[in-house]
């Protein structure tokens, strides 16, 4: 507050149109002044020490409420950053769990049934028959090498 | 107002008083010792209020004031803050002052006291109503019954003759 400004709400006090609102603020103005000239000393005394101590109070009240202390902000972050993780962990808990389809516990995967053979080289003429017949073999040469190592043995 | 007539209501004023403390302080020990604090000054101060008045407003203003009494004198302890004098005190007198400024606010309220001699007594009383219960005009009109005009007229009739008083005085 400028002195003109202080001088403005003196005038306005003296006429008796001053608010206690405003009575507060030329209170603690004239507070936070040293070396304050006759007049205003006199307000000063006038205005009292009730009406000084009530402005201060109202100021560092309404400080308060601006400027939270240190502990509620960090009980403020601590407190988010448990909200966001327990947000987290829901929608993490709301997912089903992907199941590897090749595992063995996977009880959606049917299970295969059995191929049953091929009835290949059945039908046809005893040369097409033989030439099925060697055509498969032809393409399956390990199984066909296993049956007659097995079939060796066997002997 | 009366010892009796003070005792008749000091359990709800002590209520009232201890709400401004925990609200200024958070904690109970401190809100309880400005209370007991704001009570002590209202019974010194006791002869000085009228029946008629809103004493609970006056304990507010009292409390408030211990409040910030007490707030300083932690803020001076805790960080050796220098602050000027009070040289200012109206009747309750302030709480927990240091022995010079006690000195001062009486030196102080003397003189005021001299200066507001001067007064008519129904300026005296609208200029007490308006420093020491902090009213507004409204308040006043409303509880006087005196148009507004009027209020604001002796009001600053009474506060410019306090005014030339003190500086006449300070002078001296």
């Amino acid at each position: 507050m400028t002195n003109k400004d202080i001088q403005n709400l003196i005038d306005k006090y003296l006429a008796g149109e001053t608010s206690p609102a405003e009575e507060q603020q030329l209170a603690l103005a004239l507070q936070q002044r040293q070396d304050l000239p006759d007049d205003w000393q006199a307000v000063s005394m006038m205005l009292g020490e009730l009406t000084l101590g009530e402005a201060e109070y109202d100021a560092i009240v309404a400080q308060r409420k601006q400027k939270p202390s240190a502990l509620i902000i960090a009980l403020r972050i601590i407190s988010s950053v448990a909200a966001i993780y327990l947000v987290g962990l829901f929608l993490y808990l709301q997912q089903e769990p992907v199941v590897k389809v090749e595992t063995a516990y996977n009880n959606k995967v049917k299970k295969e049934q059995p191929i049953p053979a091929p009835a290949y080289c059945t039908e046809g003429t005893p040369r097409e028959i033989l030439m099925c017949y060697l055509e498969y073999r032809e393409a399956q040469p390990d199984t066909y090498k296993q049956l007659k190592r097995m079939s060796n043995e066997n002997k | 107002m009366t010892r009796s007539e003070f005792e008749h209501i000091a359990a709800q004023l002590r209520q009232r008083v201890l709400k401004v403390g925990l609200d200024f302080f958070g904690n109970k020990e401190d809100a309880e010792d400005a209370a007991q604090e704001t009570m002590v000054q209202l019974w010194r101060y006791l002869e000085h209020i009228d029946a008629g008045r809103n004493v609970e407003v006056l304990a507010v203003r009292v409390a408030k004031n211990c409040c910030v009494s007490m707030y300083r004198k932690s803020s001076h302890r805790d960080s050796n803050f220098v602050r000027p004098l009070d040289n200012v005190t109206k009747e309750p007198s302030p709480c927990y002052n240091s022995p010079e400024a006690q000195l001062e606010a009486q030196d102080t309220q003397r003189l005021l006291s001299e200066a507001m001699a001067l007064l008519k007594p129904r300026e005296r009383e609208l200029f007490e109503m308006r420093q020491i219960e902090g009213l507004s005009t409204d308040e006043v009109a409303e509880r006087t019954g005196i148009p507004k005009p009027s209020i604001i007229a002796m009001v600053s009739a009474a506060r410019k003759k306090v005014f030339t008083e003190l500086k006449r005085r300070m002078k001296q």
